[in-house]
């Protein structure tokens, strides 16, 4: 919507304009999805007879993929079933295994004692920021989680049938993502039911191998479309409880079939008192044209009482779900009077209370007052609210992503909080610690040695993580410029794992030689770069001469 | 009425607003006043602002 446009509607309500702040009903029916309830409800129907089904469920943001998956969940508890339930959140993507952990209630205090070992084993260790990411990390940890996560599912599966609803998943974190693969591929006459949602975009690497993987185990796809015509008459039948009247239908339409966007815009019309109900007929006066998603939303929300929206612009830097002690770091608000201030938002129905945290009813609700923020305020609340959850004991992972979206160029804070963090992810995601380290370099200036350090850091996590290839280029990358010796030798290490890995010895034999000539190679670097040349059947020496030298630096 | 809306910036919207008086009517309670807004949000509150009726206050609500 114009400028002009919204003044002009603005102004159209008149002086009479008495706004009354409150909602439409819950529509309680899915409407028009019913071959996806079906569907659904037949791999409810393979779990409960003894076997696995995998659905995933692809559709755009709003288009009631959330609904689908909390019927299904209904009508599996409904079934007596196990139900392990999560979302994936945008602004926890670096957690590794946060979304399995939440979904199965993987808490240190858990009262089951394989989900309290499973959270012990999550746990970040003490390494800190003490040292460089070197074989010496625990790679295998990474599998041991992947392992602990299967191992549960197979014994409750054991004792009766179980569904995991997982939804957002292109938001999960990498090492859930590679866990649901395993997962797939050893359901195998089991009773475990899988159903993902995701979005087409964003996609990355990890989701397309996941997808690809589960459909190769036998998962059904169900994409989502957007409502039709008879599907929003009965939606907006519901929200209105009357018969929707031409005039609100063609309103409507301009929401092009999407769930949200039409009961959104039904709120905001309701709030505005622009329907009008007689003879069991719900009407609008005029028909305007909707204007976006995202400025109906918005329309919706500027109805709240400025003290409410002041918490949500806040509590929209923390994300979609965020915790009340949270929101009063950092604001440096109490937790009641943020209880008062969001008691409004939760009447309207643009927060919810799942009883662990609070969360914006929909991502995109969250989205819009987020992208209402000018960028540059944005940025300043990240910063903020990073160094005042640091202060507070956050874990750095936290920590780091705010202080990595508020940062500038050159940030050492910044830099230093994502490091930090990837060193505490790498053992069980190096997926995730290779990311955080190419955003904590991508930071700093192109000549600077502590950046060449960090990316020697990701080249190692990206080997660790399985990504050759891109290990293999990013060693290349570092040693084509004029790298410091401390480096070099760690990097030519990790090239000599990388060409072992794509099975080119001969070529990872010639790195690992120039490596293990260098006196600067630490006690841990050479014994990698001996075990290496151990698979290759290399007999094991030193590779140098010159008196011996420290073990470590 | 007439809304003049000037924008410092566009995306999401930042500026100011004023109501502007009416050659040969008489000027109504907020002629002339200028409101600042930042985001969408704010724009929409500045209009309601401007254009709620005198004395039922500066913001709708519950």
């Amino acid at each position: 919507m114009t400028i002009p446009r919204l003044a002009a509607r603005a102004c159209s309500l008149g002086p009479q304009y008495h706004p009354v702040m409150g909602t439409l009903a819950p529509v309680p029916r899915i409407c028009g999805r019913d071959a996806e309830i079906q569907a659904l409800g037949e791999a409810l129907g393979r779990v409960a007879a003894g076997g696995p089904a995998i659905v995933l469920v692809e559709g755009e943001a709003g288009i009631g993929k959330t609904c689908l998956l909390a019927q299904a969940l209904e009508d599996a508890r409904g079934r007596g079933m196990q139900v392990a339930a999560g979302q994936a959140e945008e602004l926890e993507r670096t957690r590794p295994f946060g979304l399995l952990a939440a979904a199965f209630g993987c808490i240190r205090s858990a009262p089951d004692p394989r989900r309290a070992a499973i959270a012990r084993l999550l746990a970040a260790p003490a390494a800190g920021d003490q040292g460089p990411i070197t074989v010496t990390s625990d790679p295998g940890l990474r599998f041991r989680a992947v392992d602990a996560f299967t191992d549960l599912v197979e014994e409750l599966a054991l004792a009766g049938p179980v569904v995991i609803g997982l939804d957002d998943l292109q938001w999960a974190d990498p090492s859930s993502l590679l866990t649901l693969g395993v997962l797939g591929r050893r359901l195998d006459r089991l009773p475990v039911g899988v159903i993902g949602c995701l979005r087409p975009s964003p996609r990355t690497t990890e989701l397309d191998r996941l997808a690809a993987a589960l459909e190769a185990a036998g998962a059904r796809h169900l994409t989502l479309r957007p409502l039709r015509g008879e599907a929003v008459t009965g939606l907006v039948a519901q929200a209105v409880a009357a018969e929707p009247g031409p005039r609100l239908l063609a309103e409507v339409s301009g929401a092009a079939g999407n769930p949200l966007f039409v009961t959104e815009l039904l709120g905001a019309l309701a709030q505005e008192g622009a329907i009008t109900t007689a003879g069991g007929r719900a009407e609008v006066a005029e028909t305007v044209l909707p204007p976006t998603l995202r400025l109906t939303i918005l329309r919706r929300v500027s109805f709240l009482p400025e003290t409410t929206l002041q918490a949500l612009r806040s509590a929209s830097i923390l994300g979609s779900g965020f915790s009340p002690t949270d929101l009063a770091t950092i604001t440096g608000r109490s937790a009641v009077d943020l209880s008062v201030m969001l008691a409004e938002a939760i009447r309207a129905r643009v927060l919810e209370d799942d009883g662990a945290r609070l969360r914006f009813r929909h991502e995109l609700i969250r989205d819009a007052i987020y992208e209402d923020l000018a960028g540059s305020v944005r940025r300043a609340l990240h910063r903020e609210a990073g160094q005042r959850l640091a202060q507070a004991g956050a874990p750095a992972l936290q920590v780091a992503e705010h202080l990595a979206r508020g940062a500038t160029p050159g940030d050492p804070e910044a830099v230093t909080w994502l490091a930090r963090a990837a060193r505490q992810a790498a053992p069980r995601s190096p997926d995730v610690a290779a990311d955080l380290l190419d955003r904590a370099a991508g930071l700093m200036a192109p000549g600077d040695l502590g950046r060449d350090r960090l990316l020697a850091e990701r080249a190692s996590s990206l080997m660790w993580a399985g990504r050759v290839a891109d290990a293999e280029t990013a060693c290349r990358l570092l040693l084509d410029r004029d790298l410091d010796p401390s480096l070099e030798s760690a990097v030519r290490v990790c090239l000599g794992h990388a060409l072992l890995s794509a099975g080119r010895a001969r070529d990872s034999l010639c790195e690992l030689e120039r490596a293990c000539q260098s006196p600067l190679l630490t006690g841990a670097e050479l014994a990698e770069a001996q075990a290496l040349r151990a698979r290759e059947g290399i007999p094991r020496h030193r590779g140098r001469s010159g008196p011996a030298r420290p073990g470590r630096r | 009425m007439e809304i003049r809306i000037v924008l410092d910036r566009a995306e999401p919207p930042a500026g100011r607003l004023r109501v502007v008086r009416d050659p040969g009517q008489a000027a109504g309670p907020r002629a002339g006043q200028e409101i600042g807004f930042t985001g969408w949000l704010g724009l929409l509150r500045a209009l309601y602002e401007v254009t709620a009726e005198p004395g039922e206050g500066a913001r709708p609500g519950p």
